[in-house]
């Protein structure tokens, strides 16, 4: 494939980021990697000694790890919906930014489902739920929506990867490994960048990036339904599915923006990743917070004001600062009017305020995750005999946080790993002259003399 | 100068008396940590053994050990510990042994024609535990007599009524009826046995009258009695089984009510959930497919120009 001047200039800026594996970059992998070894013991222990050793019992039988669960799955928007709606309306600005979402997709699309095998307590049955999954169940609704996903968002990334991998492969001089060579061929399914050829990619590309954006909606509102459709308070809610999905939007343009920010700084990108993107991304971050407490609100409203029994035992919990109060203002005041209040204020919109703010988001928003779980499995809606505290109460054990620790490290190291292998910015497409926009320009109505 | 020496005294005294509670306290402490939380070096744990017996209803004698010991002031049983069980009515003979299990059990199972009780006079056995290197031996006894308990399941007057019979053995013959004992009547349920009936057993006989409505096998409307005289002093604890149709059959709902087709353990699942996801499915994966299949064409068209 010939490689033009402008894509060869653009390569050039990010060949060191592929080649060269620095120092810093070995030591936070090397703790990385301790911490994920940590986890992968934790499992150990986990498998060897049952879930005994883990917080969770008889009435509170999910913990951090559906926490965890529901988080990833959420962040794993990014990709699906900023990238797919962008490149369908062909936004000029989403270029440099739409690789960072698309990985983000993929790598949290696969931590996800992991926490859901973590939380079964026999592994060795997990073939049965195949074998002799039930349709009317929304827990196998959710075993065939994120396998869909999964597959979806591989590729999504893979088509949007193939023109980068076929320069990769063409580039002579890059200082890599012959595997990684092959790969790049390999991968680049003999791309040569004919008009042929790329009017099939490009239409492959417009196709993932539509149906991709029904199949999140679709996997975030059927796992709001195993929330939702189990008759237990706090759950039982039909606000639940677009709950879930804002929520879901929320955290994924947090993590995106979080991501852009560390990246800007690691590699200089300051050229590609601008002021503009902050602003854009931080627009919709507010936008989504102002939704996102506008649904809590009406959530809360709701079951407050008909105090249901059980539902009020529920909110009493949330609400009681010597119980979960502390993390519910958390979650619910400091996540979502936080955003509003700095972004919205255009002199506090710098993009480390943006940066910094998107990530109290993405924590308030796993704080929130982890009390719809735990505070309603604690008030068990049968009061069994001879129910003890220390049955209802959950406290998670350094297992559960290990494992925990073990994804987000696992998160940040493929990240890693995956952007020395691939430009974190899409060489082929900001080499690229501007696409037919859908942006509007304005111009003055009224000539000024 | 004279109150200044006083009060200097005064310090002396009050630091030696002080000096001398310290280190008093810190012995007490000390003591009472070892003495407390961790056996001195040598020294060896009491042991102790539970023994229970059970005379089944196919005439099978059991007997159950447990052993314990006392670890850091809580109960704890032993796991893996070697018992022998022996028979000491006549002479001490070895009868079996056996290891406990992760709850510090064991039980030894006699066969059904194993002699119990000689002459009237009680059998003895003892169940040994030769101690270890951190436990001590121990070894309990019991005596028992062996008993024939019968019971009769009869409708009487429209009460479902079972009549009881004990009675000793002595040498294979029926002896002595059993008396001022209590007998009760169980029926077998998925995880424990459900009290349905009790007496007293006066001459060596009990009449007990059960309900007439517990449900029974969902087939066979079969139910499994179980009736025993539990832990009596003389005699342990005997058993007696017995299968018969009592069972009252279970309620009929009609098939294919609403309630059914919605249920969690209907084997099909709604008609429109079915095409929806079905549907739903098929138009995903027509997608993943044609890119596939676009793919495949971008790998043709590649190999084409490289030709």
């Amino acid at each position: 494939m010939e490689i033009d001047n402008k894509t060869k200039e653009v390569l050039k800026e990010f060949s060191p980021q592929l080649e060269n594996f620095n120092r810093r970059f070995k030591i936070l992998s090397a703790i990385l990697i301790a911490i994920m070894l940590f986890a992968l013991y934790a499992f150990y222990r986990q498998e060897k000694d049952g879930h005994i050793i883990t917080g969770m019992r008889d009435n509170v039988v999910w913990g951090l790890y559906i926490a965890n669960f529901v988080f990833f799955i959420g962040i794993s928007y990014a990709g699906a919906l900023i990238s797919g709606i962008l490149h369908l309306l062909k936004v000029e600005w989403r270029k440099p930014i739409i690789r960072i979402a698309e990985f983000i997709t993929v790598i949290a699309t696969i931590i996800g489902p992991l926490y859901i095998l973590l939380c079964m307590g026999r592994l060795d049955r997990l073939f049965n739920l195949v074998l002799y999954g039930r349709i009317q169940s929304p827990i196998i609704w959710d075993v065939i929506a994120i396998t869909t996903y999964i597959i979806g968002s591989f590729l999504f990334l893979y088509l949007a990867m193939i023109r980068d991998l076929a320069i990769l492969r063409d580039t002579p001089g890059l200082k890599i490994g012959k595997f990684r060579r092959w790969s790049y061929k390999f991968l680049a399914i003999g791309y040569q960048g004919t008009k042929e050829q790329d009017k099939q990619l490009e239409e492959s590309i417009t196709i993932m990036s539509a149906i991709i954006i029904p199949i999140a909606v679709i996997v975030h509102s059927v796992l709001a339904w195993i929330f939702g459709m189990t008759l237990r308070p706090g759950w039982h809610s039909t606000i639940f599915a677009p709950y879930f999905v804002i929520a879901a939007i929320f955290s994924g343009t947090g993590v995106l923006i979080m991501a852009m920010w560390f990246y800007r700084k690691m590699f200089h990108l300051e050229k590609y990743i601008t002021k503009k993107h902050f602003d854009y991304l931080g627009m919709l971050l507010l936008i989504m917070a102002a939704i996102y407490g506008y649904f809590t609100f009406s959530e809360y409203l709701t079951d407050w004001y008909t105090s249901e029994t059980w539902n009020a035992r529920v909110l009493k919990k949330m609400f009681d600062i010597n119980q979960y109060g502390w993390w519910f203002y958390f979650s619910v005041l400091v996540g979502n009017l936080l955003p509003i209040i700095v972004i919205g204020i255009k002199k506090l919109r710098t993009i480390n305020n943006v940066a910094l703010v998107s990530a109290i988001a993405v924590l308030a928003l796993w704080v929130k995750r982890y009390l719809i779980i735990v505070p309603t499995l604690e008030t068990p809606l049968l009061p069994a005999q001879d129910t003890r505290m220390e049955w209802v109460h959950y406290s998670p054990t350094w297992v559960e946080w290990a494992l925990t620790m073990g994804g987000v490290a696992f998160f940040i190291f493929a990240f890693m790993m995956l952007s020395k292998y691939v430009p974190i910015v899409p060489v082929s497409l900001v080499s690229k002259p501007a696409e037919k926009a859908a942006e509007v320009e304005v111009k003055p109505t009224v000539e000024t003399v | 100068m004279k109150p200044f020496k006083l009060l200097t005294m005064n310090h002396k005294i009050q630091h030696s008396i002080i000096k001398k509670l310290s280190r008093s306290l810190l012995i007490i402490l000390w003591v009472a940590l070892i003495a407390g939380n961790a056996p001195a070096a040598g020294k060896k744990l009491k042991t102790r053994i539970k023994v229970e017996y059970v005379k089944k209803g196919d005439n099978t004698k059991q007997i159950k050990a447990t052993v314990s010991s006392k670890i850091k002031r809580k109960r704890v049983t032993l796991k893996r510990v070697t018992l022998n069980l022996f028979d000491e009515t006549d002479s001490t003979r070895l009868v079996s042994t056996a290891t406990t299990d992760k709850k510090g059990i064991t039980v030894f199972t006699l066969p059904a024609d194993y002699p119990v009780g000689k002459d009237g006079a009680p059998s003895v056995f003892a169940v040994r535990f030769d101690g270890s290197e951190k436990y001590k031996p121990a070894s309990k006894k019991i005596e028992v007599k062996d008993v024939k308990l019968t019971a009769d399941f009869k409708v009487v007057d429209s009460v479902y009524t079972i009549k009881v019979t004990a009675n000793e053995m002595v040498n294979g013959t029926t002896g002595a009826p059993v008396s001022d004992v209590d007998v009760y009547v169980y029926v077998k349920r998925l995880f424990s046995l459900l009290k349905v009936g009790e007496g007293y057993l006066e001459d060596g006989k009990a009449t007990i009258e059960i309900p007439n409505d517990i449900p029974g096998d969902y087939k066979t409307h079969n139910l499994e009695f179980v009736t025993m005289i539990p832990e009596a002093d003389d005699y342990g604890t005997v058993e007696n089984n017995k299968t018969i149709k009592w069972g009252a059959p279970p309620p009929k709902y009609p098939k294919y009510d609403n309630v059914n087709q919605r249920a969690l353990w209907e084997p099909r699942a709604p008609l429109w959930m079915v095409i929806t996801l079905g549907v739903l499915l098929l138009g995903v994966f027509y997608h993943y497919i044609l890119i596939a299949y676009k793919l495949y064409k971008i790998k043709q068209l590649g190999k084409n120009k490289q030709v």
